[in-house]
């Protein structure tokens, strides 16, 4: 071998060694750089045959990236999820304390109060005090719905606000994946490990805000797809999503709060394909929650079903009364019938009815002076068909609901919890594996599965065991 | 120790595997795995307690304490339950990958191609 071949086979090696420590400096540089992943560099043996001029040597070849698509994907579903989680229950948090399931405060409690006015006036129909009670009693009432129905209005309204700015924000990562495919074109289908570490920030955001999947096309360009259908950029192509409020024609109640969709770049309606993330929990409890509460253009909900029935059956058992003059009961309470969804929002105490107008006296016959009082006292708790709402009593349907909006408020608190606890496992879990062989770990991956299959059976025998305790001292 | 620091206790210690849980290595799971032996021991001793004890000598009020802490330790349990399947799946997955070719340009694994089948026919 020529002296000049021995000079060019160590230059190849020195530089291939110097691109093996810029790599490494460019690990050092980038640890704490997200959606970063360690770079490994690769060298490349030359072919050696003297005879024919081939030196031998090494040469440097492309870094190779450290990432484990698996793992990347787990962390991103389990970022969906979170987001999911984590919108509800920040929604639910606001509507909960409406609904107080300690009965201290809220409806339920403005609504025993006034049941026990009804009860104490029965026990002294010509009570003034008690007759004062009951009008202060139906007036606190009448403020409690009016504030409930304004707080879910407001919480409607912040919602709606956090889907619109959510949307915006998921246009922008798009456009930064757009970014993305259009550099990877420009350089070639060379992307350097910077560009591919903000693609993979990118991607992790983009799923804590909506389920959407990103497929790596053969040419090096990134499909982004929502719900794994609606389109937000594929190639050198971007398709904006948008939010829209909108009612059916002809609603049944007019006025309701519009339900909430998500419209793909052509106008069509795509919200069902919003499966994952924060938007996924906004709209959950946008076009779920909220109108199975405050009604919407189809149903009254449950609030104003609720203001409804007391609000009706109050003033129809007092117009069958008779006052301490003689006539008939005046109605206790007045409301906006306009349409369904305004009940609550509306209910008040009748501005002409005074203390002395309120009938206790049931004519009969036979006449009993307290016989609409009494009935009125009685309400609350009453099976009939005309004093129940979907076959329930008044109080025994308000606790319904007061358990459903509890129940929906913990299990997103429970999975917010859990889905942060899975998130962190995922996370952890691809720093340990991060440029590691399959192969080397497998044995420990294994050992791994077998640890928490043996746990996941503990557990079980544990939620066994605190049943049978709890039926013990039950 | 009464059923109540009991049920403290094993709720303390459940709350410890789950946090240790989010750190997924062997020797972590192993140790969490004698953890929850020791808080199934623990309740073991209390179902036994409970069902040689007259139920009518409990005080109402330590009862619906005593209850209430168990319904604590029920969710708490059920919590753990949730986030045990996960981990499983996470390494199920890792297995099949490091069984597979690595990725496919579409970021999926590379599943090898299976054995030349022999065919008698003809």
């Amino acid at each position: 071998m020529s002296l000049f071949s021995t000079l060019h086979a160590s230059l190849n090696a020195l530089n291939a060694f110097q691109q093996s420590l810029d790599v490494a400096q460019n690990n050092v540089s980038n640890a704490s750089t997200p959606g970063f992943a360690k770079q490994v560099a690769t060298l490349e043996a030359l072919p050696f045959q003297p005879q024919t001029g081939l030196i031998g040597g090494v040469q440097a070849g492309t870094p190779q990236s450290s990432r484990d698509e698996y793992l990347e994907q787990a962390v991103r579903y389990q970022s969906g999820v979170l987001g999911n989680f984590t919108a509800q229950s920040q929604a639910l948090s606001g509507i909960e304390p409406i609904f107080d399931v300690t009965g201290q405060t809220g409806i339920v409690a403005a609504l025993n109060n006034m049941f026990q006015s009804f009860s104490a006036w029965s026990a002294n129909p010509g009570s003034a005090a008690a007759r004062q009670d009951v009008l202060s009693k139906a007036q606190d009432l009448g403020t409690s719905f009016q504030q409930a129905a304004a707080t879910l209005s407001s919480v409607t309204s912040n919602v709606s606000n956090n889907i619109d700015s959510t949307v915006s924000q998921i246009n922008t990562l798009a456009t930064q994946v757009l970014n993305y495919n259009l550099q990877h074109s420009q350089q070639g289908g060379n992307v350097n490990s910077g560009l591919d570490a903000q693609l993979h920030d990118t991607l992790e955001t983009l799923n804590g805000l909506a389920g959407v999947t990103a497929r790596f096309e053969s040419d090096g360009s990134v499909t982004l797809l929502m719900g794994g259908q609606t389109p937000l950029v594929i190639g050198s192509h971007q398709y904006s999503l948008q939010s829209s409020y909108t009612n059916p024609a002809n609603p049944v109640n007019p006025n309701a709060p519009p339900a909430a969709h998500i419209l793909d770049a052509n106008g069509q309606d795509v919200t069902a394909n919003v499966v994952g993330g924060t938007l996924a929990g906004l709209l959950t409890v946008r076009n779920t929650v909220l109108p199975s509460l405050q009604g919407d253009s189809q149903q009254a909900g449950a609030l104003n079903q609720i203001a409804k029935k007391v609000a009706d059956r109050v003033n129809q058992l007092l117009a069958s009364g008779t006052d301490p003059s003689g006539n008939a009961g005046a109605p206790l309470f007045t409301y906006d019938a306009s349409s369904g969804v305004n009940t609550a929002r509306s209910l008040a105490i009748n501005p002409a009815i005074t203390a002395n107008t309120l009938a206790a006296l049931d004519p009969g016959p036979p006449q009993v002076a307290n016989g609409i009082a009494l009935s009125l006292s009685n309400l609350g708790g009453s099976t009939a068909a005309t004093d129940t709402i979907g076959g329930k009593s008044i109080l025994d349907f308000l606790n319904g609901q007061t358990q459903i909006i509890g129940q929906q408020a913990a299990d997103a608190s429970s999975g917010q919890t859990v889905a942060q606890q899975s998130l962190t496992q995922a996370q952890t879990m691809r720093t340990q594996v991060s440029g590691v062989s399959l192969n080397e770990e497998a044995v420990n991956v294994m050992e791994l599965q077998r640890g928490y299959q043996a746990i996941s059976k503990m557990i079980t025998v544990l939620d066994g065991l605190t049943d049978t305790l709890i039926n013990m001292v039950t | 120790m009464t059923l109540k620091e009991r049920c403290h206790a094993a709720e303390a210690k459940l709350e410890q595997v789950s946090a240790a849980l989010l750190d997924p290595r062997p020797e972590i799971v192993d140790r969490c795995e004698m953890e929850l032996q020791e808080v199934i021991e623990l309740l073991e001793s209390n179902a036994l307690l409970e069902s040689t004890s007259d139920s009518t000598s409990v005080r109402p009020d330590d009862r619906r304490e005593v209850r209430a802490e168990l319904l604590r330790l029920r969710n708490r349990t059920r919590l753990l339950a949730m986030q045990v399947p996960q981990a499983t799946n996470l390494c199920q997955g890792w297995i099949q990958l490091g069984l597979s070719e690595g990725y496919t340009d579409q970021g999926t694994p590379a599943v090898p191609p299976g054995e030349p089948q022999a065919s008698y026919e003809g």
